[in-house]
């Protein structure tokens, strides 16, 4: 369970998040929303406990998320836009290295498990930075699958897939959410969340404009896009408006 | 899948950090450059010695390996520090920072990870130091001191304190080169006014109102505070002026206050860290 509550973020005279409150229930997708620059990837942030708020809450499981609070971060999985790796480590030497990190029972075991449910198994040996971007997607996947956490948070997990990439992703998401995880992302490809996420919540410029079931969504504009233009461009509907 | 999580011990944290840290030390040829390099600067200054005594006609040296010992501690001392600039300013730079962070690493396990990681891979160059100079001694015939291996194990001391001044420096920096800038600039103001300080000693005064009379009480004066500060006076007050000469009073109390200023840098370098940030570039 994800809990957010009047969660407030400035930078300098900026305001990046703006009275923000959700919830999202274990089990769900909730695709998370919003133009460049909307607050999203501050909010996942400040989700993580690597960044302060400046007022308001989060919650996750029950849990109160504070800045540096390293076991709330056993709580959660991230995989970022981009991924990073030392230059010098093969896929299972990352993997190992991090499951080390979080004291995973049984570490080698699991990186082999992780591995094969990327379907990057036959990778293990080579270098993560000479992967190509789609299976370094994945290879943050794992990682962020390694520990079991029960929240999963993926900032633009499909950014700069081919279609097959964004199918696994996509696959991925989906098996994890049948697991009972549950899956907090952003994403610009707006036809793969309708595709993947039980709800969406739109930002724009820091606050939370909209928020429905996707097939509430659709249903009143046909496309998630159509939405999200309506929404960010100031044409929607009163009632559809977030509080 | 549990909602209560699982706890990590610091220490456990602080480990894995360090022994990866460690490993990409000992894994490049860098280290093992500056190994030969601090024995090359070892060596060299043992003939200028010997040639000089030559020259004097004096049969017996007091302490022969003074002062190479102090120099090459120096060297690999140095190297550690801009290792130590260079990989926390890589972690920042390449997005690696951020993603430990989504894990159970906050700014003082990052730090003392690296910190330790470091000190652990100047450790192992330790052995090779001592080997080096036993082949010198074999080949010189100049004994080595006894005080020898106190001396190596103590270097540890003012050794994590030049690493830790390497990584308080590369906090505040968001690209490699610039975190081995600082450092270079920071370090030969250092060096260069110890340097500075005793060539000054050695020009002859030819008159009570010489401008170098004056030059010597400004580099004495600066001196004094480097004295406290540079984490490079240390390893020599430990080692040359310390533990060689049997001063073992001012060796602990070198080991005292590189301890402290050790701790102050980490806590000064968690303190910037958490204010800055860990993203690529900073908030």
């Amino acid at each position: 369970m994800i809990e957010i509550d009047r969660l407030t973020r400035r930078f300098g005279a900026r305001t990046a998040v703006d009275g923000l409150t959700l919830r999202v229930a274990p089990g769900e997708v909730y695709g998370f929303l919003g133009a460049n620059g909307a607050g999203k990837t501050t909010t996942m942030r400040m989700m993580l406990g690597i960044l302060a708020s400046d007022a308001g809450t989060i919650r996750v499981c029950g849990r109160l998320v504070r800045r540096g609070d390293r076991d709330g971060r056993m709580l959660v999985g991230a995989v970022g836009e981009v991924q990073h790796f030392y230059p010098e480590m093969t896929c299972q030497a990352y993997l190992k290295f991090f499951a080390d990190l979080f004291d995973v029972p049984q570490p080698v075991q699991r990186v082999a498990e992780v591995l094969a449910d990327v379907g990057l198994a036959d990778r293990a040996r080579d270098r993560a930075v000479d992967l190509s971007k789609g299976l370094q997607q994945k290879l943050g996947l794992a990682r962020a699958l390694l520990h079991d956490p029960p929240v999963l948070l993926l900032d633009e997990p499909v950014s700069g897939l081919d279609p097959h990439g964004i199918r696994e992703v996509r696959e991925l998401i989906c098996r994890e959410r049948d697991k009972g995880r549950l899956v907090f992302f952003s994403s610009h490809v707006l036809a793969e969340v309708a595709q993947v996420a039980d709800r969406v919540g739109i930002m724009n410029r820091g606050r939370l404009v909209y928020e429905n079931t996707v097939a509430g969504a659709l249903a009143g504009h046909g496309t998630l896009e159509a939405a999200f233009v309506a929404v960010t461009g100031g044409n929607v509907r009163q009632a559809e408006l977030v509080a | 899948m549990t909602p209560a999580p699982r706890h990590v011990p610091a220490a456990r944290t602080v480990a894995v950090l360090a022994r990866r840290e460690a490993a990409a030390a000992l894994g490049g040829f860098g280290v093992y450059i500056a190994t030969t390099v601090a024995l090359v600067a070892a060596v060299w200054l043992l003939l200028v010695d010997v040639r000089a005594l030559d020259v004097a006609g004096i049969l017996v040296p007091v302490d022969p390996y003074r002062a190479p010992l102090d120099v090459a501690l120096l060297v690999l001392a140095l190297f550690f520090a801009v290792s130590a600039a260079v990989s926390t300013a890589r972690d920042r730079a390449s997005g690696t920072l951020e993603v430990l962070f989504y894990g159970p690493v906050d700014e003082t396990t990052y730090l003392l990870g690296k910190l330790v990681g470091l000190i652990v891979a100047y450790a192992v160059t330790l052995p090779l130091v001592a080997a080096g100079l036993f082949g010198v001694a074999l080949l010189s015939g100049f004994a080595l001191p006894g005080t020898l291996p106190a001396s190596l194990v103590l270097s540890l001391v003012p050794a994590g304190m030049v690493v830790g001044f390497g990584i308080l420096l590369a906090i505040g920096t968001s690209r490699v080169r610039s975190a081995v800038l600082v450092l270079g600039v920071v370090a030969f103001v250092m060096l260069g006014a110890a340097a500075a300080n005793s060539i000054v000693l050695m020009v002859p005064i030819d008159h009570p109102s010489s401008p170098v009379l004056a030059l010597r009480d400004a580099l004495a004066g600066v001196n004094a505070v480097l004295h406290w500060v540079s984490p490079f006076a240390y390893m020599q007050r430990i080692v040359g002026e310390g533990v060689a000469i049997g001063a073992w009073q001012t060796a602990g109390i070198g080991v005292a206050g590189a301890l402290v200023a050790t701790c102050v840098m980490l806590a000064l370098a968690a303190a910037w860290l958490r204010w800055r940030g860990v993203q690529r570039g900073g908030e």
